[in-house]
């Protein structure tokens, strides 16, 4: 509905604008153009070229240390796999790890991972190098931003007792990449078991095998989804498939789990979550959240022509025996009640319909 | 287009050809000049239209913009949020344009002075609808509908653009679009 009037306010405008281009055209050929100097320039880019620079530095540091055999890689007896680990942005790696942290391999799981890995050897080279320059590739591809950024790590060939401290480990570490260059990431690291069957299905989604568990385990947590969702939420962003996860039940305050088998750190950016909604909420009602009886926030993916990501925010105020249903968008905060409206208690939830 | 109803991807690639374009025009490239022009006319001019309500006054600031681009183009630092960069440019000189009305009266044309059908026709709004929508809207909810939908600008930006709480340009946006809704159901 929203994106029909959407649709309608972009063609109108569109009907209307003029074409200027051969006026604009000719009047820029008396324009002065300006630049800045470059020791002003450097300045004004401040913290963001900072950072980026940071990460350039990283990926020439590791090309050339690559093409001189500066990096020395550790010799192939030696190298022992320890675990996968499987990196998931949008682009999809994985890379074996040996018993010193170190590279043995790294293959891209999908076209974007190719792009991002390019030209780059990683064997033999530590794994916070690698990840330095994994993460400056994404950077500069476009597919990590400064801002809003998520990222799934899973990790496959653990032992039982040392899961919870790698992840704990390979968390900070990749934190730390981030946090050196001044980006922002939310991380969701798991331990993960590859088996046939789940490689046969995340080869059946295009996706890899660390998404595709994560998206089993979203649809055994949460119970609005089922299993004929898989397709749609393999489709999703790790940034959604995030934030639908930050309100499954049964996670604790840093929004783990109560399995020792994943490590969650930092919030998703760039969308509208849990407090935000509640908060928007309130303000269209008009109440505090002194004046609410009960109150549940989940945030689910609907299908309605096209996948959206909303935030469904049901509470019952003390003054009134009646329950408001409210959607907001995580994309863009705009908030709807649920379509049906007001319901009373007990009334049932049929907006997750549809796919 | 950058359009609201435009994918996150879509969004995400065309923004990086926005940065790439600015950078060929910092070189002076008339080529990308043109390309940049074709993407996001229609961006720079809703947004001048919804704040001045007339699209004279739209075409000017249109010029404007497109010629400070050109000129500052060379200052552009990539942050992966061009758009903001441009709407910020054209809000000052929208400014501009007011002050400059304000105090010499230069922009002060009215509909009753306007002299040839050709000018008259230049100035007003054929389409039903966006009429309605500027008759229906106050300045405020025109402009964050504008920036939002049509310029693609996400209402965190906008409401660092505007210097206004986010929930302001929250509530503002959902009333124009429920207003829209409405004249919408209306004209049909």
């Amino acid at each position: 509905m929203r994106n029909k009037i959407k649709k309608r306010i972009v063609d109108a405008f569109e009907k209307e604008t003029p074409n200027l281009y051969d006026k604009i055209a000719e009047k820029s050929k008396g324009v002065e153009r300006e630049f800045s100097p470059i020791s002003e320039r450097s300045k004004t880019k401040g913290l963001v070229f900072k950072k980026i620079s940071a990460l350039l530095c990283s990926l020439i540091v590791f090309a050339i240390g690559v093409s001189t055999g500066l990096m020395i890689p550790l010799p192939e007896k030696e190298a022992k796999a320890q675990a996968s680990l499987y990196i998931d942005v949008n682009p999809s790696i994985e890379l074996i790890i040996g018993e010193e942290n170190e590279v043995l391999s790294c293959n891209a799981v999908n076209e974007d991972a190719q792009k991002v890995i390019g030209d780059m050897e990683f064997k033999g080279i530590g794994l916070k190098t690698a990840m330095n320059a994994i993460v400056g590739s994404m950077y500069v591809n476009g597919y990590l931003s400064v801002e809003e950024n998520s990222m799934l790590l899973s990790v496959d060939g653990l032992e039982a007792e040392t899961i919870q401290d790698f992840l704990t480990e390979i968390t900070e570490q990749v934190n730390k990449v981030f946090e050196e260059n001044e980006m922002n990431c939310s991380i969701i690291a798991q331990s993960i078991s590859v088996t046939e069957e789940l490689k046969t299905r995340a080869q059946g989604e295009g996706v890899s095998v660390g998404k595709m568990y994560f998206v089993q385990k979203m649809i055994s947590s949460i119970e609005e989804l089922a299993e004929s969702d898989t397709e749609m939420l393999a489709e999703l962003s790790i940034k959604d498939l995030n934030l639908i996860y930050s309100t499954r039940p049964g996670r604790d305050e840093q929004g783990n789990g109560k399995k020792q088998d994943e490590y969650v750190s930092g919030k998703v950016e760039g969308r509208f979550g849990e407090e935000e909604a509640l908060s928007l909420v309130l303000e269209e009602l008009g109440v505090s959240l002194q004046e609410v009886e009960r109150v549940s926030v989940k945030i689910l993916p609907f299908n309605r022509g096209e996948v959206e990501i909303v935030c469904v925010v049901s509470l019952t105020l003390k003054e009134e025996n009646k329950e408001y249903r409210y959607e907001v968008d995580c994309q863009t905060g705009e908030v709807c009640e649920e379509q049906g409206g007001l319901v009373e208690p007990g009334g049932g939830h049929s907006g997750h319909g549809g796919r | 287009m950058l359009v609201a109803v435009s994918t996150t991807e879509e969004i995400r690639s065309k923004n990086h050809r926005i940065e790439e374009l600015l950078l060929s025009i910092s070189e002076g490239q008339m080529q990308a000049f043109e390309e940049l022009y074709g993407i996001i006319k229609t961006e720079v001019f809703s947004y001048a239209l919804s704040k001045t309500g007339n699209k004279s006054d739209a075409s000017d600031i249109m010029q404007d913009t497109f010629l400070q681009i050109y000129r500052k183009a060379g200052l552009y630092n990539p942050r992966g949020k061009p758009m903001a960069w441009i709407m910020t440019i054209e809000l000052n000189l929208i400014r501009r344009f007011y002050q400059l009305k304000s105090r010499t009266g230069v922009y002060d044309e009215t509909f009753e002075n306007v002299a040839s059908e050709e000018e008259l026709e230049n100035k007003v709004i054929n389409d039903t609808f966006l009429a309605e929508m500027m008759e229906r809207l106050t300045d405020e909810e025109r402009e964050v509908v504008a920036l939002h939908v049509v310029s693609g600008l996400k209402h965190r930006e906008i409401a660092k653009m505007l210097k206004r709480p986010l929930s302001t340009i929250l509530s503002k946006y959902n009333r124009a679009i429920k207003k829209l809704q409405k004249t919408q159901k209306e004209i049909k």
